[in-house]
């Protein structure tokens, strides 16, 4: 009896849950908007260009990283490194033109993370495992490739990506335009809602006859579009590239693609989402060095808040 | 017991032998250990290593632990199992290594450190550390400060440091030497101290922030970048804030403190006041040499110091080369 009971209390009580979740996200949300709003100097030109360049690189990252985690496959631990060596053929391809490197280099993320996409969505291989396995190789065909030296551009033409465009610079832009397009293809195109279809409930989607191994594939070379593009703006902005310049962006990435509320199990999200949870994570790191925080604490404190959000939203999906 | 008698008889043929191979580096197996070899500085130093060591008869085995402290530990005690006459090492967590080093310190097998030394409470664990003093850096860096400053006419201002991973010792040491010269010009306060994890990306964004956070008391004037990547980042964040930067235009002073190719270019331009030489082709020329003596009979000093010097625009010419790794 108590069996029978206790789910549809439980199935009670969630809703009101859900509300509270909400509420306290919103509460959340509009203290950080009124701690950021009251910060001496986060209001300013000046801070609003340096937050808009640092957001683009691993922005561009995040965007990407939600149609793997949509797709129901968590995260790929080897986009940073797709990052750095994306920005490492960019340079290394210059010298055929500008247009040229860039398209060698989205090429190269794309293949390369597409393959691991082929990898899972076709044997159904574990997705970190995966990921793993394309890192060391990375790593190692990169550290092969150039002895583990810097690489230098090898032809000119970097300089547009330093230009603004509306006072906007040029990186901000890029990012603002992958999760424009990440959006457009997650709303209104058939392989988009197919990802989302696939992350739900794979087994249901193959039943209905969805190819796993093509959709699956699909996100992992958006994702690695995304990550080329962001090695590409890395590698211009610095003029100069190594297998480090893309360390730690595949966590941050994931935790802003959390932060914005992608589920984490699929089946649920957005780019605009992602966008949210980058500015999100980025507002607390700048407010808390704007307020003078010493650096324990500004890591202690973006943590905490970061660990919060997510389970707020956790707390929030659940039915 | 005429095998037995062979067996003795072999033994007894073989011990003169090694103690012949002993006070000779040829057929020494040399065991590298880095951080990653994806970092130019320590894929620089690995390689040249290997290719000396090898040349000088030495067999060598370089690996990576990708930053993964548990994972080195691991390669620690294979290279204990397996024997190995040396183990040079480049450790990513200094805590996670010392079960390991106490082992490798029983087993008697010498541990050789460069990049980063360990506190001298576990100066027992190592056998020599080869390589730059990193106070030395920070000193430099300091004095190329407060001189870029003088330029200005300068003689009060407010600097920021933007560092590497500040749990790193040579970091700390970096620091305490950075702060005990600026202690000797009162007139110059370092006002803050931020964590740019070495890396170019992040310490654009630190110093952006930066620079808003100190505009409203005067701005900054100067800024020390602990290497000079991070010294690019932080000149592009001047620049996108429109920020006067150089000497020559009474603006803000950035120093950097270990030299690479975009520092040169910096300097050149006079984007950059100053950086100082931590060449690690250099510093593994010198480390081979010294092992090489090591298995040749000689002792190695617990510190194998390598001297560093400060480039500016005035001797960069002379640093150019080496600093392009």
């Amino acid at each position: 009896m108590t069996e029978l009971t206790f789910p549809a209390v439980l199935r009670r009580g969630l809703p009101r849950a859900r509300y509270i979740a909400l509420a306290v996200r919103l509460a959340a949300a509009a203290a950080i908007a009124i701690y950021a709003l009251t910060t001496p100097g986060f209001l300013t030109l000046l801070s609003a260009n340096a937050l808009f360049t640092a957001i683009s690189f691993v922005g561009c990252v995040a965007v990407g990283m939600t149609f793997i985690t949509l797709t129901g496959n968590i995260m790929s631990l080897a986009i940073g490194a797709t990052v750095s060596a994306s920005a490492l053929i960019f340079l290394a391809c210059l010298s055929l033109g500008i247009l040229p490197a860039i398209l060698v280099a989205l090429l190269f993320g794309v293949v390369i993370t597409g393959a691991q996409g082929f990898l899972v969505g076709h044997l159904r291989a574990n997705p970190i495992l995966v990921s793993v396995a394309a890192l060391s190789l990375l790593l190692g065909g990169a550290a092969f490739v150039t002895g583990g030296h810097h690489i230098y551009p090898s032809g000119a033409g970097l300089e547009i990506f330093k230009d603004r465009f509306a006072g906007i610079p040029i990186d901000a832009w890029c990012f603002f335009t992958t999760v424009a397009v990440g959006q457009f293809i997650l709303s209104w195109t058939r392989i988009g809602r197919l990802m989302t279809m696939v992350g739900s409930n794979v087994r249901a989607a193959t039943a209905a006859g969805v190819s796993t191994t093509a959709t699956v594939t699909a996100a992992y070379v958006i994702a690695g579009a995304c990550a080329s593009i962001s090695g590409i703006l890395l590698a211009a902005r610095y003029g100069s590239g190594d297998m480090e310049i893309g360390v730690g962006y595949d966590y941050t990435a994931i935790a802003a693609v959390l932060v914005g509320g992608t589920g984490i199990a699929g089946g649920s999200g957005s780019t605009l989402r992602t966008l949210v949870g980058v500015i999100v994570i980025s507002v607390i790191e700048v407010v808390l060095l704007l307020r003078g925080f010493s650096e324990q604490l500004q890591y202690l404190i973006t943590g905490l808040l970061v660990l919060c959000v997510i389970m707020l939203h956790t707390l929030g999906e659940r039915r | 017991m005429r095998r037995m008698i062979g067996l003795l008889a072999l033994l007894l043929l073989a011990l003169p032998a090694g103690g012949r191979a002993e006070a000779s580096p040829q057929g020494k197996r040399i065991l590298v250990l880095a951080t990653s070899n994806s970092n130019p500085y320590i894929g620089a130093w690995t390689s040249t290593f290997a290719r000396l060591a090898t040349a000088a008869g030495m067999q060598v085995t370089n690996l990576s632990a990708n930053y993964d402290a548990a994972v080195q530990s691991q390669q620690l005690d294979d290279g204990l199992a397996q024997k190995y006459d040396m183990i040079v090492l480049c450790y990513v967590n200094d805590q996670a290594v010392v079960p390991a080093l106490t082992r490798a310190k029983a087993a008697g097998i010498p541990i050789i450190l460069f990049a980063t030394p360990m506190e001298k409470e576990r100066e027992d664990l190592w056998t020599s550390y080869i390589g730059t003093e990193n106070a030395d850096l920070g000193r430099l860096a300091g004095e190329e400060l407060v001189k870029g400053l003088a330029a200005e006419g300068k003689t009060s201002a407010k600097v920021v440091a933007v560092t590497g991973s500040t749990q790193q010792i040579n970091v700390k040491a970096r620091m305490d030497a950075f702060k005990a010269v600026l202690a000797q010009h009162p007139g110059i306060a370092l006002v803050d101290t931020e964590d740019g994890k070495w890396n170019t990306a992040v310490s654009e964004k630190v110093t952006g922030q930066l620079l808003v956070r100190f505009s409203g008391q005067g701005g900054i004037d100067g800024i020390f970048d602990m290497a000079d990547n991070q010294a690019t980042g932080s000149i592009n964040a001047v620049e996108s804030a429109g920020v006067p930067l150089g000497v020559a235009n009474k603006g803000i002073v950035v120093v950097g403190s270990n030299c690479m190719k975009d520092g040169i270019v910096h300097i050149r331009s006079g984007e950059q006041y100053g950086t100082a030489t931590q060449i690690p082709t250099e510093e593994a020329t010198f480390a081979a040499k010294r092992v090489t003596a090591y298995f040749n009979g000689d002792k190695l000093k617990k510190y194998e110091i390598i001297p560093v010097y400060g480039i500016t625009k005035d001797n960069v010419d002379q640093f150019a080369a080496g600093c392009s790794y």
